[in-house]
């Protein structure tokens, strides 16, 4: 009986909405493919009333703000948002956040290159199929180089890795010298 | 034991890929970006990719030395051919999951494997119908073939273990080892092996992360394969793009037909025919490998 009232009650959290206090709010965007550097209308309802907001776009790679505005007495905003120029084309998310840090709204919005258009889609081919040549670039140039990331690995992850990596052969070998005893 | 440890590696190559798989975005607009994510941004995500690419060729290694075992000691032979059979089917399987993990990095190189898929899959009409981009025009075929490296072919490949590990439990490993033996006799060995190959695996996950190249060109051809389709690589250079199909067809073909070829005579060992062709075999897929490393780059779109 106790198993299933511990079942049920972890089915129940599994599936319970997670509340965020900030939750409900609404942007819009005039356009969602925009060029670096291009302005778009943007408004957002629902939100808190009288709030400033700061604005984001958060990449894959980097987060950019883009500017603050504030809601009126019904929760709503509208204002010309101009794109950072040298930000590099792709997939972004455009988030509001309030003044304790949380994410008030979001938006998905696609930012092509300067000189317009955001990235081609390369093969599989048209469409939605196939891989997306690095947009931010004027023009496909393709090479075999790997790319040169800062990958940095702080103390702690260092000491993950070779608490793990150490402890797998202490183990192992211990395990192995055991068993040829035995 | 060398079964065992491809198990173990396998095992590591799951947990490693479930972790990852919180970060991969499989949209081909954002699949290469949410990969140098993983590399810069996700905490271990770099050496967590590093045990995952080098399982996985671990894991590669090890089935393939496990079959080269299996083979020496004829443990094919009947009653243990389906036991053959279904280790053959996972090495296909671990193929296609390399395949399709390369692919999902969305650089250069899996573009180019991608492109070779999609030209593979004109040129075998039907069958191919899965790896072409006009099988569906609801979703891509990068976020199929992300499907298939999560979802299908681990579902396949775990059909395959269960089927492999019972047919061992009731047929035995090999004629000659009596059924008797106990799996955890061999339990605490086994475990030391694989800890020592996570240990291993960890370690030149720190010290040689893979890196990712930059994002896919069309068209283009100047990458090789990840290491273990570089036979297949050495072939389409001398025979065009068509031996990227009938290269597997052949070495997959041929393993499948060792039981069958092979049929037990009491006191009678293999024939030599049969010795000297898997050799032949065995001596090209190495070669063809190590071949591979150093041949010129070459273009194969169009041969």
């Amino acid at each position: 009986m106790r198993r299933i009232i511990f079942a049920a009650a972890a089915l129940l959290l599994a599936t319970a909405a997670p509340a965020y206090p900030h939750g409900g709010g609404v942007l819009r965007l005039a356009s969602t493919h925009v060029p670096g550097g291009g302005t778009v209308v943007l408004t957002g309802e629902k939100l808190g009333k009288a709030a400033d907001l700061a604005l984001e776009l958060r990449g894959t790679l980097d987060n950019y703000p883009v500017g603050r505005v504030r809601t009126d007495a019904g929760g709503r905003f509208t204002t010309n948002l101009t794109l950072p120029p040298h930000i590099p084309g792709g997939a972004y998310t455009l988030v509001a956040i309030a003044a304790d840090g949380d994410v008030a709204a979001r938006t998905d919005i696609d930012i092509g290159t300067a000189s317009g258009g955001s990235g081609t889609i390369m093969p599989g081919m048209d469409g939605n199929d196939g891989i997306h040549t690095e947009p931010h670039i004027s023009g496909p140039h393709a090479t075999a180089e790997m790319m040169q990331l800062k990958r940095t690995t702080t103390t702690g992850e260092w000491a993950v890795i070779a608490l793990v990596t150490l402890l797998s052969f202490a183990a192992g070998g211990w395990l192995l010298s055991r068993s040829r005893r035995a | 034991m060398l079964g065992g440890l491809t198990f173990f590696g396998i095992v590591l190559l799951i947990i490693t890929g479930v972790l990852l798989d919180q970060y991969y975005n499989p949209n081909p607009v954002a699949a290469h970006d949410s990969v140098i994510y993983i590399m810069t941004r996700v905490p271990l995500g770099n050496w967590m990719r590093g045990l995952h690419y080098w399982a996985a060729s671990i894991v590669l290694v090890s089935v393939f030395l496990h079959m080269s075992y299996v083979f020496w000691r004829r443990s094919y032979i009947k009653p243990r051919e389906v036991t053959w059979w279904a280790g053959v089917g996972l090495f296909a399987v671990l193929f296609a999951l390399a395949f399709t993990g390369t692919v999902l990095r969305a650089d250069q190189e899996g573009g180019e494997a991608l492109e070779h898929a999609i030209a593979g899959s004109k040129m075998t009409g039907p069958l191919g119908a899965p790896l072409s981009p006009d099988f569906t025009g609801s979703t891509s075929l990068l976020s199929r073939l992300h499907s298939a490296h999560v979802s299908l072919l681990p579902l396949v490949m775990l059909a395959l273990i269960g089927l492999h590990f019972y047919l061992i439990r009731a047929l035995g490993i090999n004629a000659a080892e009596p059924k008797s033996s106990r799996f955890s006799d061999h339990l605490p060995k086994l475990l030391g092996y694989a800890l020592l190959i996570l240990g291993l695996a960890g370690a030149l996950a720190a010290v040689f992360p893979p890196g990712i190249g930059h994002p896919s060109v069309q068209g283009v051809e100047m990458t090789k394969p990840f290491w273990p389709f570089l036979w297949i690589y050495v072939v389409e250079n001398n025979f065009g793009m068509w031996g990227m199909v009938i290269a597997p067809i052949l070495i997959f073909g041929f393993l499948f037909v060792i039981p069958l070829i092979d049929r037990p005579r009491e006191g009678h060992p293999r024939h030599g025919l049969l010795t000297a062709v898997s050799l032949v075999m065995f001596c090209l897929y190495i070669g063809g490998i190590i071949y591979g490393v150093f041949a010129p780059q070459q273009q194969h779109m169009g041969m």
